[in-house]
């Protein structure tokens, strides 16, 4: 079964610490991708998206501005950040293994991933006052941890007694909520998400 | 002899100090949110880490979830109702206190800027040293 990522609720967030001692937070939000899941044979679940880079938000415009350049992500020539992957193992009711090939600064590594399965649940299709039918949903959060230098994401300054400016892992977690792509479909849904798909293409 | 020295104070950083929340949507998936430039003081020691203290004030309207009617739905009064906030802190009853502040310090002749420190109704106009102030405490 095929299901397509909200870009609503499908989000990427990212953390590094910064001069050796805090957190900083970044997001990445309006992720576009599908996932092929059958809970028979959920090994067998594939799936894929895009990151629109020049998204990137951590709240100081001169640092978003900084990450997007050359300097680290390089948007001007990679403006998308993309991951496709599996599961691999599962380690739990809801939980499983899995590995990405993730593709940042136009360079592809393959990620090992955590992944919590979040739930399944339906919801109602409103236009206007009428309902158009059910759009089953599903939830899933992944964690990773990555070297920004392995994709060349690495530039680096450094400050008295041996540290950095900006850590080399930098932790991710996606978020993704997907829907049933045949509900998307019965229900005339799709057209909504066709046309942000469309903008997405065009960007 | 009371006066215990609190710990050293320090300043956050806004630009490297932060606050996430996140929440679950239509009862599945999480949705996380940022608050960034958040002003504050920290008052810590690592010898005695109980007796810290902090304070700090996020900007409720700078909100960022990604999606802008989300966003303006959060500032809105369904939510955090921002709007009330500031209202609230231009409101009379604000103004009033302050300008009362205000006045009594014009009043006192004495106060020029900050910090300005009074002792038992006197200005204190010596060093701000831990020495100082418990010499002035004591006497």
């Amino acid at each position: 079964m095929t299901w397509i990522f909200e870009p609503g609720h499908t989000e990427a967030a990212f953390r590094a610490r910064h001069m050796m001692v805090s957190w900083v937070r970044g997001l990445f939000k309006d992720i576009h991708g599908r996932m092929e899941l059958d809970w028979d044979r959920c090994l067998d679940a594939t799936f894929e998206g895009a990151i629109d880079a020049t998204g990137i938000w951590t709240g100081e415009p001169a640092r978003d501005a900084h990450l997007r350049s050359a300097d680290f992500l390089d948007v001007e020539n990679h403006p998308r950040i993309t991951f496709a992957g599996r599961f691999t193992e599962r380690t739990g009711a809801t939980t499983f293994k899995g590995e990405v090939e993730l593709t940042i600064r136009g360079v592809t590594r393959r990620v090992p991933l955590e992944v919590h399965y979040l739930g399944e649940w339906k919801t109602p299709f409103w236009v206007g006052d009428e309902n158009r039918g059910e759009l089953r949903r599903i939830g899933f959060e992944a964690t990773a941890k990555i070297n920004r230098h392995d994709f060349g994401v690495s530039w680096q300054d450094e400050i008295p007694g041996g540290g950095v400016v900006v850590s080399n892992e930098i932790e991710l977690t996606l978020d993704v909520e997907a829907i049933l792509l045949e509900d998307l479909e019965r229900t005339g849904a799709i057209e909504y998400y066709a046309s942000s798909a469309a903008h997405d293409g065009a960007a | 002899m009371m006066a215990i020295s609190r710990p050293p104070t320090w300043i956050l950083e806004p630009g490297h100090t932060g606050a996430e929340f996140r929440a679950r949507h239509m009862m599945l998936t999480w949705v996380r949110g940022l608050f960034k430039d958040i002003h504050g003081t920290l008052e810590f020691d690592a010898d005695r880490c109980l007796d810290t203290r902090f304070a700090g004030e996020i900007a409720a309207a700078g909100v960022w979830t990604g999606e802008p009617q989300r966003d303006e739905h959060l500032r809105s009064a369904d939510f955090l109702d921002v709007a009330r906030f500031d209202s609230d802190r231009s409101g009379e009853g604000v103004l009033e206190r302050v300008g009362r502040d205000v006045r009594s310090a014009t009043a006192s002749g004495e106060v020029r800027g900050t910090p300005t420190l009074f002792v038992d109704g006197v200005v204190h106009r010596a060093g701000y040293d831990v020495a100082t102030l418990l010499g002035v405490l004591a006497g």
